[in-house]
């Protein structure tokens, strides 16, 4: 996932997507989340689908886009596949149509549409900076910047640790996991575990010795950054096509929306 | 005006910052390698993430840290993937019960005491992902139960946690990275 | 200016004090290095004049120790850290940020300054540090002079009276050493003072202007660096040397052939254009040097090397016959920089167990395992937690790790940073002996120590394309 990458550029070009500021890309995300939990019909979350699908081709990873929804198939008809194995052993249990059980579907690729816009196209530093400029309190922030801080280092210490495996000769496969099951644990937990601790005792000692918090429980605890991020005019745009296809969705639903099966109270 | 002395003090800051990022960078790479819905890989990074919160929680023995672990948790994840907005009743709702938990049993100092309240974290929080769960597959009750069997292998490995979780305590305290 | 009196601290659960009855002072302008062994009490000394001892850690504090004047029992961490900046070791570990810029910004804006305030602050210091060209740049992506530079940048921007450099040479390279010197100097010109802990001391001959060595927690010896000069006081103290013979450029070339040849290499990264066209080489079976600035391509031709990371094209022949890429990778030994990372078990013996191929140590006689760890001498620590050890013990039991496994090809990157001249003699013959046996030592190391104890040819990077012999 790029956005867990604190080296590279941003790989999704410079579309308009990738232009936006990433709170708004946040934003949009958590409103699709919230959104898809209320409309119950195909219509309306194919209509939202088809929209966010827009969204997030514009960063240009069509073949990552491309596979990721056929993993979304695949699941789709496992799903089924589980249902009428479920029938077959409970026939009081209806069969749903194939259309009808792509309703969870929708809802997860329109909450997908939207997560792998952000996830494709902001880098980690974006990120936090974005979350100074939500003026937590120190307790909040100190350890959300120091997880997303460390993100790319652990990463970074994974990855040699897998390797030191390598060289030592294991190769750490579903066969070994299972023939040796305490050393694999051991294996995978052991190195980064003291790894988190030193960090954070050695992190812990520089936010000490850099006076960070100085004045902390009093008026000055909370951060703001020097280089403030900014929301333009395309980010207006965005949030107010977002409210509109929301509202044009809810409409859909209103007029066209069709019974859904199951538990639905 | 001379400064009062705060709840957290910075090196816990820290501390619940950088195991917050262990635990979201090792599951998510369990996830990856592995598969999301392969039961060896749910088992796996549950036990992982169990492990590793029974560590935090005998380096930062105080009420709250269990929580602040979790919210901090679930603020990097909706920055870095923007979901995960039901999830935070269910997990502060049980973060505080399952601290709650533990000071009953006479507080942080015990590994036993952990292993219940993290254990009684894991069962409260997957019983609220499970609900969670039905807001988006309401429609097919086959897809809620998949999801309740999918979060059930998963608890399997957050209960193995609970023990490795101590174990790696006690090796902690014989090699004297943390002190009892 | 620091000053020291009488100072006898004890950590926390422990019965003998770290330090004892030390005094001393570093005036403005001055700079002072303190040298000794491991476990000599640098770093409790240095924790010492940085507050966090006994303010962090705690424990049991007598005497008195005046930072600007001001006794410590007048003080909180808070404010010393206004007066005391430090660096550590590895600066990366002291970063907040993921920006360069924003590193040095971060104290900053804790400070409650305003954003135009801090952007001249910025500016100011990266022009002072020679950075500009990297503030936007992501710590990640900083070679170690750079990252140094960068920590050294955002304590300075502090506007400290006091700076204390913790182990500032050992990731350096010796052009980035002769750059910190010179920025020592500069900052000695500015009246800051000056407080350096180092093992390497060749580096510091015209930087301070004292020297302490310290030995079991005391002041064994102190003066002018002329004291470093004396034999008696490396040998009796475990040091490093104080003149030290740069022999990158003189160090013999490959032999034409030798047990490990290399043929018609070519690699690039992905989406890189390519590091290595079609070049071949032969590595003897002494020990061998690689040589080449940041960005050569050292670490990654140790990876192919030991068959980590795949050729693009080529072959590797040991003792005369191709081995495939899998096969390398058992026949090889690969000792990374951080040892952390290459300790998983519980005890130093279980280490050497796995290291060794056996999976279940409880079922084997420790008799085989015990000559092994005896041969390295590190049958003492056998019961021990690895991470319990000291980092010479560790980067031992790794080493020991890596020829447990008898490898044809053993590789070892930066073997001896950070650590003193005992442990650094240690390593050295342990690089020796394994020569000896008939293994093909590389070395990746920026110790030019380490480089004229034990190198016998070099191989030079970037490597430019030679037809196969």
């Amino acid at each position: 996932m790029h956005v867990l990458s604190a080296a590279e550029p941003p790989t999704g070009g410079h579309g308009f997507v990738s232009g936006l500021d990433v709170r708004t890309k946040i934003l949009l995300c958590l409103s699709m989340s919230v959104a898809v939990v209320f409309l119950k019909s195909f219509e309306p979350l194919a209509f939202l689908t088809l929209a966010s699908l827009v969204y997030v081709l514009d960063i240009g990873r069509y073949k990552m886009v491309g596979m990721c929804y056929l993993a979304i198939c695949f699941m789709w008809l496992l799903s089924m596949a589980f249902m009428r194995l479920i029938h077959s052993m409970s026939p009081m249990i209806p069969v749903t149509e194939p259309v009808k059980m792509l309703v969870p579907f929708l809802r997860t690729m329109v909450m997908f549409n939207t997560i792998l816009a952000l996830a494709l196209s902001s880098r980690i530093q974006t990120l936090l900076t974005s979350l100074k400029s939500f003026r937590l309190p120190i307790w909040l922030y100190i350890p959300s910047a120091v997880m997303i801080r460390f993100i790319p280092s652990f990463i970074k210490d994974i990855r040699q640790i897998y390797e030191t495996m390598r060289i030592r000769g294991y190769s750490f496969n579903l066969i070994f996991i299972l023939r040796h099951p305490r050393l694999a644990v051991r294996l995978m937990a052991a190195p980064i575990l003291f790894r988190a601790l030193r960090s954070a005792d050695d992190l812990g000692i520089a936010a000490e010795l850099k006076g960070v918090g100085y004045g902390y429980s009093t008026e000055n605890s909370r951060i703001e950054s020097y280089t403030p991020l900014v929301f333009k005019f395309n980010d207006a745009v965005t949030l107010v096509a977002a409210l509109l296809l929301l509202i044009a969705a809810g409409g859909i639903q209103a007029v066209w929306g069709t019974d859904t099966t199951g538990m639905l109270p | 005006m001379k400064n009062k002395q705060p709840y957290w003090e910075m090196r816990e800051l820290v501390v619940i910052g950088v195991f917050a990022a262990v635990t979201k960078v090792s599951t998510l790479l369990v996830a990856l390698v592995g598969g999301g819905m392969n039961p060896l890989t749910l088992i796996l990074k549950n036990m992982l993430f169990t492990t590793l919160t029974i560590v935090l929680l005998y380096k930062v023995r105080k009420f709250g840290a269990l929580t602040l672990f979790l919210l901090v948790n679930v603020i990097v994840s909706m920055l870095l993937m923007g979901g995960g907005l039901f999830l935070i009743p269910p997990m502060i709702v049980a973060g505080l019960a399952a601290e709650g938990l533990i000071l009953t049993l006479g507080g942080y100092k015990k590994s036993v005491n952990l292993m219940f309240g993290v254990g009684s974290y894991d069962l409260l929080f997957k019983i609220g992902s499970v609900g969670v769960s039905w807001l988006y597959m309401r429609e097919q009750q086959e897809m809620v139960i998949m999801s309740a069997i999918i979060v059930g292998i998963g608890y399997i490995g957050a209960l193995m946690g609970l023990f490795t979780g101590a174990l790696f305590v006690k090796e902690l305290r014989h090699a004297c990275i943390i002190r009892s | 200016m620091i000053e020291l009196n009488k100072v006898t601290y004890t950590y926390p659960f422990q019965k003998q004090p770290a330090v004892r009855d030390i005094s001393f002072s570093v005036n403005p302008g001055e700079a002072v290095l303190v040298t000794g062994a491991s476990g000599c009490g640098k770093s409790t000394l240095v924790r010492l004049v940085n507050g966090l001892c006994p303010h962090f850690f705690l424990g049991e504090f007598e005497g008195d120790i005046h930072r600007n004047g001001i006794s410590c029992e007048a003080q909180t961490l808070k404010e010393i850290s206004t007066l005391v900046g430090t660096v550590f070791q590895d600066p990366e570990l002291q970063f907040f940020a993921m920006n360069v810029d924003d590193e040095i910004a971060f104290a900053h804006e804790w400070l409650g300054k305003s954003a135009e305030q801090i952007r001249n602050i910025v500016d100011k210091t990266a022009r002072r540090l020679g950075i500009t060209d990297i503030l936007s740049a992501s710590i990640h992506e900083l070679s170690e002079g750079q990252k140094q530079k960068v920590a050294i940048g955002g304590v300075l921007s502090l506007a400290p009276s006091i700076l204390v450099l913790d182990e500032p040479s050992a990731n350096l390279d010796p052009e980035s050493t002769r750059e910190l010197a010179r920025l020592i100097r500069e900052l000695k010109a500015r009246d800051i003072a000056v407080l350096v802990a180092d093992h390497r001391l060749y580096w510091l001959e015209d930087v301070v202007d004292r020297v302490l060595v310290m030995d079991k927690g005391t002041i064994a010896a102190q003066g002018n660096f002329s004291i470093l000069e004396e034999p008696e006081c490396k040998e009796k103290y475990g040091l490093r040397s104080h003149r030290v013979e740069d022999v990158r450029q003189t160090l013999p070339s490959l032999p034409d052939t030798g047990h490990i040849h290399v043929e018609n290499l070519t690699f690039a990264h992905k989406n890189a254009p390519l590091l290595y066209e079609n070049i071949s080489f032969s590595l003897g079976k002494g020990v061998t040097a690689i040589i080449g600035d940041n960005g050569t391509g050292k670490t990654t031709l140790a990876r192919l090397l030991t068959g980590l990371s795949r050729m693009r094209q080529g072959k590797i022949f040991i003792n005369g016959k191709p081995v495939p890429g899998k096969e390398v990778l058992k026949r090889s030994a690969l000792i990374l920089q951080n040892t952390d990372h290459q300790l998983h078990m519980n005890s130093v013996v279980q280490e050497i167990a796995m290291a060794s191929g056996i999976l279940n140590p409880g079922n084997v006689k420790k008799e085989g395992l015990m000559a092994i760890l005896e041969r390295f001498g590190l049958k003492h620590l056998a019961e021990r937690h690895p991470q319990s050890l000291s980092g010479g013990e560790k980067q031992r039991l790794v080493i020991a790790c890596g020829l447990a496994a008898n490898p044809d090809i053993f590789i070892l990157d930066e073997p001896t940073s950070g650590l003193d001249g005992r442990n650094m003699k240690r390593i050295a013959d342990m690089i020796q002996s394994a020569s000896d046996d008939g293994i093909s030592v590389v070395v990746i190391t920026h110790d030019l120590e380490l480089l004229s104890k034990v190198c016998d040819a070099a191989l030079r990077l970037p490597i430019t394309a030679r037809p196969a012999p």
